[in-house]
């Protein structure tokens, strides 16, 4: 995805300090969320303004900026943006879910998700005026590519590690009826195993046919110089 | 000869330089919303106010220990001594040798008297007390050198952060010195002719950096608790722009881009018109200096702020895996890699951790014997120590070769901690008669008696966050261990100790995956004493951790995803197949080494014979 000009010349620059740029880089993480198109490390120079202005912490751009950095598993986004969230913001209702359902993501806990995931997330709405945040809807309400971005989190995730899998057990992972599954399946580069019927097969990664190599020692010629030097070879 | 501009308000400064600073020179209305207050009126606190204090405290070297100066300990006394100080002759030569060398532009003399003579006469003359302050050296010296004056006091409060109890006047006066001498370099239309040792250079920017980090920690632990100290605080409530995050930046931006360092560095990685990317101040070795010194900086103070990912891009124009000016100065070197390599670990990176750790490690054991007779000795010590603890957090976490040298060295310090962290349960397995008996014994300990041991060895090696908004919740948690922690230190360990917990069967897992090419899902299941279903979720957690980008080429900040360690795995449905790199034994160091000795003895008995 391509970042606005104006964005990256706030961002890439003094400007991304500048209290007076907030309203626009807020603006900006609103805009990720309807293009799907998370900006990780525009969305830090916000918490770094919140961080150095706790006054100005808007409840709802923490949860928008939490709810981008889930979708862009497996790299550690929401990590690094909770090193820069206060403890006081980070025990915020809405902020706890996040941090809650990342646990389960990052532990694997896939099928925990989706039932987390039924019962309901809820996500402040933004109004610049409302640092707590407005009224709360869905995630997927305000966040539609959320749960498709998961789910391509996890199916990379079962493809690095299974070659061949249950089709009842992707299914459950995936967590989609049966009619959205076999295009998810076909869309998401796996196949159903042609002899097997109840198998589905993931296409080869390095990850999933890892060969076993054999770490040579090597020397350099440098390691050898001083030996050279003080050999009596004579010529 | 000096451009002087005595009395340039900060604010002046400041919008100068944000100009200077904003986006290839688009002229953007950004500005940095400061202080009002101009150094103009922060000149009232009359030096006259800094009193030495004739306290005798452990005579230590150290920038970054803290843990020396104990507020409450202490009590600032004021104005208890008026008199004048005597300058002692060797004293008033050696400034006035200094001064001439400054005038001079000597750097080699520079060199020594920094270094060595510095040393020598604070040891002699001032183990206890300040430095004579700048009015008595004034006297001696003359006032119109201020480049000269404002170094010296640069140095003198240097020296009372070092080895006596800096006083909130102290404080508030050393950071409007700063003010004052980085005016003086920053304001001119012409650069300054003025040179110093990368050393000296190095040490004020590390300085600075050091004295904000107190300053902050200072502030949130609210003083000394004392009736005084209240009304200090008070009085610093009144100064919002002392010490403050953004001004700070400011300055390590400010030198950046006045000595245009990212665009040399960029010219000289890529190749261009290396004249047109200097400049007139870059080409000055003090800008170019303070401007690469600032990248460090820069990557240090966003490393203490937790933004680890604006702390490796500070270092976008900078090829550690090339020998790069940092090399220059030792403490600048390893403190280079010590905030990268944390940088990598808390971005989950820790193979790159490893690789830097190692690196560095592997050059002070190298280069040991020189930083014994170095005044920095012991921070080069304790700085080693923190990074053989985070080498060992990062290697039972993400086990791999290293340096032989950098193992042994490793195993001595951290034996105990590494093998409580790895967990060795294939040996505990063997001991167990029966799976039955793993299992029991694999719930009762599930994994948790691991974590005091990365807690103990992050908080002893992890920097000194900081928190920027001074917000004084002097909220202080208690972990774990029982220690009692600064909320913002509490906020990077608890990230990281949680992704450490969920780390806490891999290294089981492993070790069972080593004995067998290939096994049944239950059968592993069984073993570690978890349902088939619960080891699928592991086996996942081993794929989605072990997956880490690596650094290959381009800015450090980069890298490629890979899976570094030596054993992988496939499943298919119900089967797990197993792949095991194997290294070959290094037979060729050991024979390089054992020639050499071999070698060395020859010779040593030929000098005999």
């Amino acid at each position: 995805m391509t970042r606005p000009e104006e964005i990256n010349a706030i961002v890439e620059s003094v400007g991304r300090y500048d209290s007076n740029n907030l309203l626009t880089l807020e603006a900006y993480v609103l805009s990720q969320l309807s293009a799907n198109s998370p900006d990780p490390s525009a969305n830090l120079a916000v918490l770094k303004l919140y961080q150095f202005n706790p006054a100005l912490t808007n409840i709802a751009t923490v949860t928008a900026i939490l709810s981008l950095a889930l979708a862009s598993l497996p790299d550690p986004h929401f990590n690094l943006a909770i090193s820069l969230i206060a403890a006081d913001v980070a025990s915020n209702k809405y902020v706890a879910d996040l941090i809650r359902i990342q646990a389960l993501l990052e532990s694997c806990r896939f099928t925990q998700f989706w039932a987390a995931y039924d019962a309901g997330i809820k996500v402040p709405t933004y109004d610049a005026k409302i640092k707590a945040g407005g009224a709360p809807v869905s995630i997927s309400q305000q966040f539609p590519a959320f749960a498709t971005q998961i789910r391509k989190y996890i199916t990379s995730t079962l493809g690095y590690t299974y070659q061949q899998i249950s089709l009842a057990q992707f299914k459950e992972y995936v967590h989609l009826d049966k009619k959205e599954l076999t295009a998810w399946i076909s869309q998401s580069g796996c196949s159903v195993n042609s002899d097997d019927a109840t198998l589905v097969d993931f296409p080869s990664t390095p990850e999933n046919i890892p060969k076993p190599a054999l770490v040579k020692e090597n020397i350099k010629f440098e390691q050898l110089t001083k030996i050279i030097g003080v050999s009596r070879i004579s010529v | 000869m000096f451009h002087q501009e005595a009395g340039v308000s900060l604010d002046v400064l400041l919008i100068d330089l944000v100009l200077l600073v904003s986006v290839s020179g688009r002229q953007g209305d950004v500005r940095f919303k400061m202080s009002n207050l101009s150094l103009n009126e922060q000149v009232l606190f009359d030096e006259d106010e800094v009193v030495a204090e004739e306290v005798e405290l452990p005579v230590v070297f150290l920038q970054d220990d803290d843990d020396l100066i104990d507020f409450g300990a202490l009590p600032p006394q004021s104005a208890s001594s008026s008199h004048k100080h005597q300058i002692p002759d060797a004293v008033a030569n050696f400034l006035r040798t200094l001064q001439n060398a400054l005038t001079t532009r000597a750097v080699w003399e520079l060199h020594q008297l920094y270094e060595n003579s510095f040393v020598k006469l604070t040891e002699k003359f001032y183990a206890k007390s300040a430095w004579p302050n700048v009015e008595s050296v004034a006297a001696l010296i003359g006032e119109d050198d201020a480049i000269f004056l404002a170094l010296y006091k640069e140095l003198y409060y240097r020296h009372i952060y070092a080895k006596l109890q800096p006083s909130v006047e102290d404080r508030i006066n050393s950071y409007t010195n700063y003010c004052d001498l980085f005016n003086l370099i920053l304001t001119p239309v012409e650069p300054l002719e003025l040179e110093l040792p990368n050393q000296w250079i190095w040490d004020m920017i590390d300085e600075f950096i050091y004295q904000f980090q107190s300053f902050c920690q200072f502030k949130s632990k609210g003083g000394s608790g004392s009736a005084k100290s209240k009304v200090e605080m008070e009085s610093l409530k009144e100064r919002p722009d002392v010490w403050n995050v953004l001004n700070v930046l400011n300055v390590l931006y400010s030198f950046t881009q006045k000595s245009r360092i990212n665009e040399q560095l960029w010219v000289s990685k890529h190749g261009g018109d290396m004249t047109e990317a200097v400049g007139q101040f870059g080409d000055a070795s003090l800008y170019r200096m303070l401007g690469y010194f600032s990248i460090v900086g820069l990557l240090r103070i966003h490393c203490m702020l937790g933004d680890y990912t604006m702390a490796l891009k500070a270092l976008e124009n900078i090829e550690l895996n090339k020998k790069g000016l940092f090399a220059r100065v030792t403490a600048c070197h390893i403190t280079t890699y010590y905030y990268v390599g944390f940088s990598y670990m808390m971005m989950r990176r820790y193979s790159d951790a490893i690789k830097a750790f190692a690196h560095i490690l592997l050059f002070i054991s190298r280069t040991k014997q020189y930083h014994v007779r170095s005044y920095q000795h012991e921070v080069i010590q304790k700085k080693g120590d923190q990074m053989y603890a985070l080498l060992a957090i990062c290697l039972a976490l993400c086990p791999q070769r290293v340096d032989e040298n950098v193992h042994t060295i490793l195993r001595e310090k951290y034996a105990e901690h590494l093998n409580k962290m790895q967990k060795e349960y294939v040996l505990l397995h063997s001991l167990c008669r029966s799976n039955d008996d793993m299992s029991s014994y694999l719930s009762l300990h599930s994994g948790d008696e691991s974590i005091p041991v990365f807690e103990e060895l992050f908080l002893f090696a992890c920097p000194k966050f900081i928190s920027p908004a001074g917000s004084s919740s002097s909220s202080t948690e208690t972990t774990t261990t029982g220690a009692s922690l600064p909320a913002q230190t509490l906020q990077q360990l608890k990230p990281f100790l949680t992704e450490v917990r969920q780390h806490h069967l891999i290294a089981t897992i492993r070790s069972y995956l080593k004995l067998y090419t290939s096994l049944k899902v239950d059968k592993l299941a069984s073993f570690v004493g978890k349902t088939s279903e619960e080891l699928r979720t592991e086996l996942l957690v081993y794929k989605h951790k072990t997956r880490q980008r690596r650094w290959e080429a381009g800015s450090v900040f980069e890298g490629e995803y890979a899976s570094p360690w030596d054993l992988d795995f496939y499943i298919k449905q119900d089967m797990i197949f197993i792949s095991e790199s194997k290294v070959e034994r290094r037979i060729g160091e050991w024979f390089v080494r054992q020639i050499s000795k071999f070698e060395d003895t020859i010779t040593n008995l030929n000098r005999l014979g």
